[in-house]
């Protein structure tokens, strides 16, 4: 195993010195060494240091990915509280960084986090979790509506 | 008469994956060229100048676009049950886009993640019409689990044949609407 360090550095300016093994954990980071464009310090201009000081954990803490049953049991432990560390706020940045960063585990792992708990959020909150405005006039929701009226109406509710 | 008929979301055909052309807001994240990158040898040398003025350099950094793109919108939804899809398809016309999309359906197909759907074809006797209803499960759901009429379809004839083939639903040559019983517009009947 390679002990090449890497720095990674963020919009912020924040450096990250990191095994080679953990920065291609960042396919974007892989893609460069493996074209041979690598230098030692990497600037990341779409992840802020906080953010990526997160990806960075989960990077590292993947990066001996065991087949064991154990193993996978523990990380899908670790996982779990690893999400629970954050709000959703930070769950739409996560997203978009390991977007970017091009990290499949972890995009899996917040984009899963987000559909387990989308049922609990309000219309507002989705919203804001997800960075959308509700660009629909009332006319075109009316028509939405209308249009599958049996998945909204619930005015056909059985007389008690 | 009554014909009852169950969709799920493994369909026969592959169909065309098409994706949303939603590439022109990510390739707006990366046109804005670096002109706050110092020179790494310097910023090794003098760490203490770039700690000197962090609202400054902050101020010239290009802004990290927060909005998230279809593709990752499409993603997420996918991993959702398909009974929260009409409440999600309100929430903006990107998530209705996605919503209606074929991909999303086919990225579902991928991860193997299956709904049943029931719907049934009801007419009671040869000179009535006959109407298309779909168990309604949908969520929010105050009432309890029921067949819903599909309204949005005219009164079909006696006899009248839905086809569901991968992600459309064909009704006697028309296509109507999506594996999810989402209205999708109607298509000039095909001979």
């Amino acid at each position: 195993m390679s002990s090449n360090k890497i720095v990674l550095t963020s919009s912020d300016g924040e450096s990250f010195e990191v095994e080679e093994v953990v920065a291609r954990k960042l396919q974007i980071v892989g893609h460069m060494i493996e074209d041979d464009c690598v230098i030692n310090e990497i600037p990341l201009q779409n992840v802020t240091g906080d953010i990526l000081s997160m990806v960075i954990e989960y990077c590292k803490t993947h990066v001996d990915e065991e087949e064991s049953e154990e193993a996978q049991t523990k990380l899908k432990t670790w996982d779990k509280e690893f999400m629970k560390k954050f709000d959703l706020k930070t769950h739409l940045k996560i997203i978009l960084a390991a977007n970017y960063l091009n990290v499949k585990g972890l995009l899996d792992l917040v984009s899963q986090t987000i559909a387990d708990n989308i049922k609990d959020y309000t219309p507002e909150k989705i919203r804001e979790v997800f960075g959308v405005e509700n660009d629909y006039t009332e006319e075109e929701e009316a028509e939405v509506r209308k249009e599958n009226a049996w998945a909204f109406d619930e005015a056909d509710t059985p007389k008690p | 008469m009554a014909f009852i008929f169950e969709t799920s979301d493994d369909g026969s055909n592959g169909g065309d994956p098409t994706k949303n052309p939603q590439q022109e807001k990510e390739d707006n994240q990366n046109e804005n060229p670096q002109h706050v990158e110092e020179n790494p040898q310097e910023v090794d040398e003098n760490p203490q100048e770039v700690e000197e003025n962090p609202q400054e350099e902050a101020e010239n950094l290009p802004p990290i676009p927060q909005e998230i793109p279809e593709e990752l919108i499409e993603s997420t939804v996918a991993l959702v049950r398909s009974c929260h899809y009409p409440s999600l398809s309100l929430l903006s016309k990107a998530f209705r886009r996605v919503i209606s999309s074929p991909g999303l359906y086919h990225s579902r197909l991928l991860l193997g993640l299956t709904d049943p759907v029931l719907y049934a074809l009801i007419g009671f006797s040869p000179y009535n019409t006959t109407r298309l209803y779909i168990l309604n499960r949908n969520i929010p759901r105050n009432i309890s689990l029921r067949l819903s009429e599909i309204g949005s379809l005219p009164p079909l004839n006696h006899g009248s044949a839905v086809v569901t083939i991968g992600y459309d639903m064909y009704l006697q040559g028309m296509l109507i609407f999506d594996a999810y019983g989402l209205f999708n517009g109607f298509l000039s009947p095909k001979s």
